[in-house]
């Protein structure tokens, strides 16, 4: 029971996520998801490609990882501390839905999403007023497989590193 | 090997793996794409001194990067970005809006706003400095350079919001130092040597007074991005300069306008 309910919160927060960037009002499908607390995850094959599809997709499996950087005072803005995530996977999926947070001193002080479809790679980032404090920085993704792999999609959750950040 | 050296081994085979291909996909933007994936995710604590600083030497350094299959298919198909010269006649800035707690940017390009380094100047040393001079990437008819190509994966950034204005930059005739290679690079910050943290930086003030502006390749990019160089008995700071760029340091635009 304790896992159910786990999981149909995380669904629920999944899309309000999605929908919140404002890319589909839709949103993936929201199916049954294997939740994993690592950074990887393997989508397997189920079906053959059909025959004269146009599909890039050969590989029996799809690998997509999920990693956080280290917040860092942005070189770009300075004044802001910026924390990037990125997915990337080495076959293209149906979508990529990624949330971004930065935490100070263990309060979120960011949090911004990004989605993209048809795609191998997304990246998120979460910016604040940058003051001298420990930073750390977490994301969450949901990635949609293409038909005929299974699980049909999956999310995943890393917690990056704590780091002093010097403004 | 070093820890640098193993950096820079690792960053080749992740340059060089096999990757998956969309339909529409351009070979040089896929692989200028690929090169901005690989080499700028921030992959070291931001409390790096001397005593943590992966190294290596600025020879090996350039010999490891020399070896990517994907730097030489750039090298062929866009040698201004590989190779330089910069080419004046295709460099593009790109306007983007600042995060929402610090004051609008000037929406123009013009010199009223641009910022020369000088001895006036207290700014924490930078290998990259920021808010200083003004920063061009060279174009294609394909896209605006390789800061707009950095831009495109971040469409919704809170950091560098949109909108994002390409501006086509015309230079004068100006003095130019070619940074192609890590060696450049070490050189570089030996002539104009600023201490701090144990590491070597670029003193940007009195480069802006021999040089109109810097330009720093890719494969310069790939094998500096993160790690120090050895030079004498000190060792260079990590750059991070993600893609090709100019830093102009002198104002040398002599005509700039948006391209709409």
């Amino acid at each position: 029971m304790r896992v159910r309910l786990l999981r149909a919160v995380l669904v629920v927060g999944a899309a309000a996520a999605l929908t919140a960037a404002g890319t589909t009002a839709a949103g993936p499908p929201v199916t049954p998801q294997p939740i994993s607390t690592g950074g990887t995850v393997v989508f397997t094959r189920t079906t053959p490609p059909s025959p004269g599809s146009a599909s890039t997709q050969a590989a029996g499996a799809i690998n997509c990882n999920m990693t956080v950087d280290y917040p860092h005072a942005s070189g770009h803005n300075p004044g802001q501390v910026n924390v990037e995530s990125h997915v990337t996977c080495d076959g293209i999926v149906s979508s990529i839905g990624l949330t971004t947070k930065l935490f100070r001193a263990g309060i979120q002080v960011a949090s911004n999403p990004a989605y993209a479809t048809g795609t191998f790679f997304l990246n998120g980032q979460a910016n604040a007023t940058c003051l001298t404090a420990r930073y750390g920085g977490s994301a969450d993704t949901l990635i949609t497989a293409p038909p005929g792999y299974t699980p049909v999609s999956a999310r995943l959750h890393v917690d990056g590193a704590v780091v002093q950040v010097n403004c | 090997m070093t820890s640098g050296s193993r950096i820079l081994v690792d960053r080749v085979a992740h340059l060089d793996a096999a990757r998956p291909t969309l339909p529409d996909d351009d070979p040089l933007l896929s692989d200028l794409q690929h090169f901005i994936r690989t080499v700028t995710p921030v992959t070291r604590p931001p409390d790096t001194h001397r005593d943590t600083l992966p190294v290596v030497s600025p020879d090996e350094a350039d010999s490891i990067v020399a070896g990517s299959a994907l730097l030489e298919r750039l090298r062929a198909a866009w040698p201004a970005v590989v190779l330089g010269p910069v080419a004046l006649d295709r460099q593009y800035w790109i306007s983007a809006e600042r995060p929402v707690d610090q004051p609008r940017r000037h929406p123009e390009l013009d010199a009223r706003f641009f910022d020369a380094p000088g001895a006036g100047h207290a700014r924490a040393p930078a290998t990259k400095p920021f808010g200083l001079g003004l920063f061009t990437s060279t174009g294609s008819a394909a896209t605006f350079g390789m800061w707009w190509l950095y831009l495109q994966d971040y469409r919704g950034s809170t950091l560098f919001r949109e909108p994002w204005t390409p501006w086509r930059v015309a230079l004068a005739d100006a003095s130019v130092l070619e940074v192609r290679s890590a060696a450049d690079w070490a050189a570089l910050v030996a002539a104009y040597p600023l201490e701090d943290a144990g590491m070597a930086f670029p003193d940007w003030a009195r480069i802006a007074e021999r040089w109109d502006g810097v330009h720093m390749t890719v494969p310069a990019v790939a094998a500096t991005q993160g790690v120090g160089l050895e030079v004498g008995g000190t060792a260079t700071a990590p750059t991070n300069w993600d893609v090709e760029s100019t830093l102009w340091l002198r104002w040398r635009v002599t005509a700039a306008a948006p391209v709409v």
